[in-house]
């Protein structure tokens, strides 16, 4: 009895039963459209990603201690990274995300509980206990939609690196290597309270989020940049190029925003005289691998700028002309 | 990731179609191998899907694979059926897979598949569900861990025994 004959009783489902059942998942959709408000999560799940990878570039490269004063990451600037599909592929069918990552323990300290919808700006700003700044120069035809509000939330993770150097294994990285002495340590991320307004205009969206900064504690007395070269060639730049990109940032302060070179395009603009990162998405870019493991995402043309201020991170997103976004961008107040 | 926002925004990405596609089987084989009947094993999958399709916007790609949050419903979904359906025993079930045939005939033609089926129908309930996901979904262990709230060794440990034990019942 090998693993083949224990798998023998795997059958495809019947063609008409597969046909039937797609069909009444298209009446359900008919019934019931996604709801509105709730499309922004992900953006919001997207920075809390971000920050489990940060988490994951700025661990210790050296034995720290508990008792050591924690070191602190917030986002002040952006820094791109273009990696090809297929290496993003593979790291998502790894799972990337704090627990495949890190490891070991993963504590929810704080829950940000339900989403909070609303239509007006005031009560928003109430439950988001802060003044929400707004876009005051829209595109012709968009009005204010709905607000949306997310609590702030932490979890710490108590780091096993065994996955972290499974996973490398797995990707045939052997340049780099995850000391010993991070087992056990305990990384800390928080999320602030964000909030999402939502303008429409027909069929076309914008969407501006902001919030405190996310930040990650972490044990003090890190080698940031060789451990931030591992995140780099875990993304899939070059031996050497990691090397130099990893002594270049400044791991305390930079999100990594990694790009499929062949299907966004990016620059560097400013936004209230600050650096911010503008990000294109080409109409309708087929993957750029044949096998997607059927994750094929059909892209729709957006632009995306991202921005930090005092302390705060921008993020406005739409499917508008960059003239129109940057206009928007600038009138934030 | 920020740069993904556009791919991450479910209002525009889902292929629901290649999803579907891609994840059927996965699911079908999942009840294929915890409840044994054809028939309820199709009923089910289907209820999993649309309570995947109703809670689709909950699914955040950051957190967990599609198949593994798929298969968490699925999990829930078995869970509530055996709720409902307790005096119904799991090997009468996997009986099912021979319905309609006479002792004498399903002696006559089960084949290793039915055999192995009926074995599994004696398995415990937390065993038979790791065997579904193992050999059904073909998740790795790391994966059922995740879904199951088991540690990832202690699943292996599981497996381990429940395979030898299948393997020590298997007629000679």
């Amino acid at each position: 009895m090998d693993e083949k004959f224990l798998k023998s009783l795997q059958e495809q489902p019947r063609p008409g039963y597969a046909r039937a059942l797609r069909e009444r998942l298209r009446q359900l959709e008919a019934e019931k459209a996604p709801a509105r408000a709730t499309w922004w999560q992900p953006a919001l799940a997207g920075v809390a990603a971000v920050a489990a990878v940060v988490a994951l570039l700025s661990l210790p490269s050296v034995r720290a201690s508990a008792q050591q004063v924690l070191d602190m990451f917030r986002v002040r600037t952006f820094a791109v990274v273009q990696v090809n599909a297929a290496q993003l592929e593979r790291l998502e069918k790894q799972k990337l995300d704090p627990e495949a990552l890190l490891g070991g323990k993963v504590e929810k300290l704080v829950d940000g509980g339900k989403p909070q919808t609303f239509t007006d700006l005031h009560a928003a700003g109430a439950a988001a206990g802060f003044t929400p700044l707004v876009p005051r120069a829209l595109p012709a035809g968009f009005a204010a939609d709905t607000m949306v509000v997310m609590g702030a939330s932490e979890s710490r993770v108590t780091v096993d690196t065994k996955n972290l150097r499974d996973l490398l294994q797995t990707m045939a990285i052997t340049d780099v290597h995850v000391p010993d002495g991070l087992d056990g340590q305990r990384v800390t991320l928080r999320t602030q309270t964000a909030l999402g307004q939502r303008f429409v205009s027909g069929e076309r969206h914008l969407f501006f989020l902001q919030s405190a900064s996310p930040e990650i504690a972490l044990p003090a007395g890190v080698d940031l940049a060789r451990l931030g070269e591992v995140g780099l060639r875990l993304l899939g730049l070059e031996s050497g190029e990691a090397h130099r990109m990893a002594q270049h940032i400044d791991w305390h302060s930079t999100m990594l925003v990694p790009l499929q070179p062949d299907a966004t395009s990016f620059r560097e603009v400013t936004v209230h005289g600050q650096r911010a990162l503008l990000m294109e998405s080409q109409p309708d870019a087929p993957p750029s691998t044949g096998n997607t493991g059927g994750h094929s995402e059909r892209r729709r043309h957006g632009r995306t700028v991202l921005w930090t201020e005092q302390g705060r991170v921008y993020a406005l997103m739409g499917d508008v002309n960059e003239v129109d976004l940057m206009q928007a961008a600038e009138s934030v107040r | 990731m920020i740069g993904r926002l556009w791919a991450l925004d479910p209002a525009r990405d889902g292929d629901w179609d290649e999803l579907y596609a891609d994840q059927l089987p996965r699911v079908s084989n999942f009840f294929r191998y915890r409840v044994g009947d054809h028939a309820l094993a199709e009923d089910l999958t289907s209820r999993t899907f649309e309570k995947a399709w109703v809670a689709r916007h909950r699914y955040r790609r950051d957190l967990a694979a599609f198949s593994t949050w798929l298969l968490v419903i699925a999990r829930n979904v078995a869970t509530d059926h055996f709720r409902r359906h307790r005096p119904m025993a799991p090997l009468e079930e996997a009986e099912g897979v021979s319905a309609g045939e006479t002792p004498a005939e399903f002696t006559e033609r089960r084949d290793d598949a039915q055999r192995l089926a009926r074995m599994l129908a004696g398995l415990p309930d937390r065993e038979r569900e790791l065997i579904a996901l193992k050999y059904g979904s073909e998740l790795n262990n790391r994966q059922i861990a995740r879904i199951t709230g088991l540690s990832e060794s202690n699943v292996g440990t599981i497996l381990h025994r429940t395979v030898q034990a299948l393997r020590a019942g298997w007629p000679q």
